[in-house]
């Protein structure tokens, strides 16, 4: 199931991205920066870039405790 | 009520079950959620990782690390450490007004082994070494030191030592190991030598930018070599150098 209201179709960011688990992208420092790259920043794209933000957000919740949140 | 539009899960929740957020630990759910593929398959689940992450935190404590300056445990004094602070950009390096090019022989010698001189800023323990790669170089990597200073202002024992990854562009970092001990306003010096001639090209200043350090009885040249491919215990037959030098930092915990 997309995101609410999204576009079904599968785009940039998990075309991009197809076969990597959550631990691999996150030991790939340079591969969100890839994703962006170049994502314009327009209302057609407005699923990419929310795929991209919920993408980072899950990465980075599998990457280390958030201990710099806290303190 | 699920999240809107979401099907039935069938990972994070089941593999999960019975744990209350304030018991759930970083490893635990990394371990439900780490290998979850980012495909369009599994969106849902993605919104739920990081759904059930965010309620772990808003329960683990206040989110004061969010609003304020740095973090992490450590703190980055300055990066002075082979490099003038006066000149040095807003995030330690500078990067455009100094680069230097790879293709400078000295800079990144795997025969000769360079140390600069540096005060401590803090005292504490020497965190990590930092420098900032503009082109990665495959292979290629610099082994760094720390090292006490004699009486006389020589460079003494190798204390801590680390070796930077330069496969990779970006700020690349390595935590020292070793006695790593710091006293605010000692002399230390941050030695380097590389180990593989596959150039990565690394922020830095040119050897006409080096300046000497003050001392109470003179000036301490700004950069000493010594033809020692590996990092020696401690020097022996050190002389001043004229060298291009890479931008590295130290950080204090």
């Amino acid at each position: 199931m997309p995101l609410p209201g999204a576009d079904r179709r599968e785009g940039r960011v998990y075309a991009l991205s197809k076969g990597q688990s959550l631990a691999d992208i996150a030991g790939n420092e340079t591969w969100m920066a890839t994703l962006g790259d170049p994502i314009a920043v327009q209302n057609l794209n407005e699923d990419e870039l929310r795929r991209l933000v919920l993408l980072k957000l899950a990465v980075e919740s599998v990457r280390g405790d958030w201990v710099g949140l806290l303190s | 009520m699920p999240l809107p539009d979401a099907t039935k899960d069938q990972r994070i929740y089941q593999l999960l079950k019975n744990i209350d957020l304030g018991n759930l630990t970083f490893s635990e759910f990394q371990t439900a959620a780490q290998s979850v593929f980012a495909e369009p398959e599994a969106e849902d689940t993605l919104r739920r990782i990081v759904l059930v992450n965010t309620a772990r935190m808003a329960v683990a404590g206040d989110w004061n690390g969010l609003t304020s300056a740095g973090g992490g445990g450590s703190t980055v004094v300055n990066y002075h450490a082979v490099y003038p602070q006066a000149v040095i950009g807003s995030f330690g390096y500078n990067v455009t007004t100094e680069a230097i090019s790879s293709s400078t022989p000295t800079m990144q010698s795997t025969t000769v082994t360079y140390a600069r001189p540096f005060y401590a800023a803090a005292t504490g323990d020497f965190n990590e070494a930092h420098l900032y790669v503009n082109s990665a170089g495959t292979g290629c990597s610099v082994d760094v030191a720390i090292y006490s200073s004699t009486d006389g202002g020589s460079i003494g024992d190798r204390l801590c030592t680390g070796t930077i990854d330069l496969n990779s562009t970006g700020e690349r970092t390595v935590a020292m190991s070793g006695t790593t001990t710091a006293t605010a306003g000692t002399l230390y010096f941050f030695a380097y030598i590389f180990t593989a001639s596959a150039r990565a090209t690394i922020a830095g200043i040119f050897s006409s930018g080096i300046s000497a350090i003050a001392m109470a009885n003179g000036l301490l040249p700004g950069s000493f070599s010594e033809n020692a491919g590996t990092l020696p215990a401690s020097w022996t037959a050190s002389s001043a150098a004229t060298v291009h030098t890479p931008l590295f930092g130290v950080t204090y915990s």
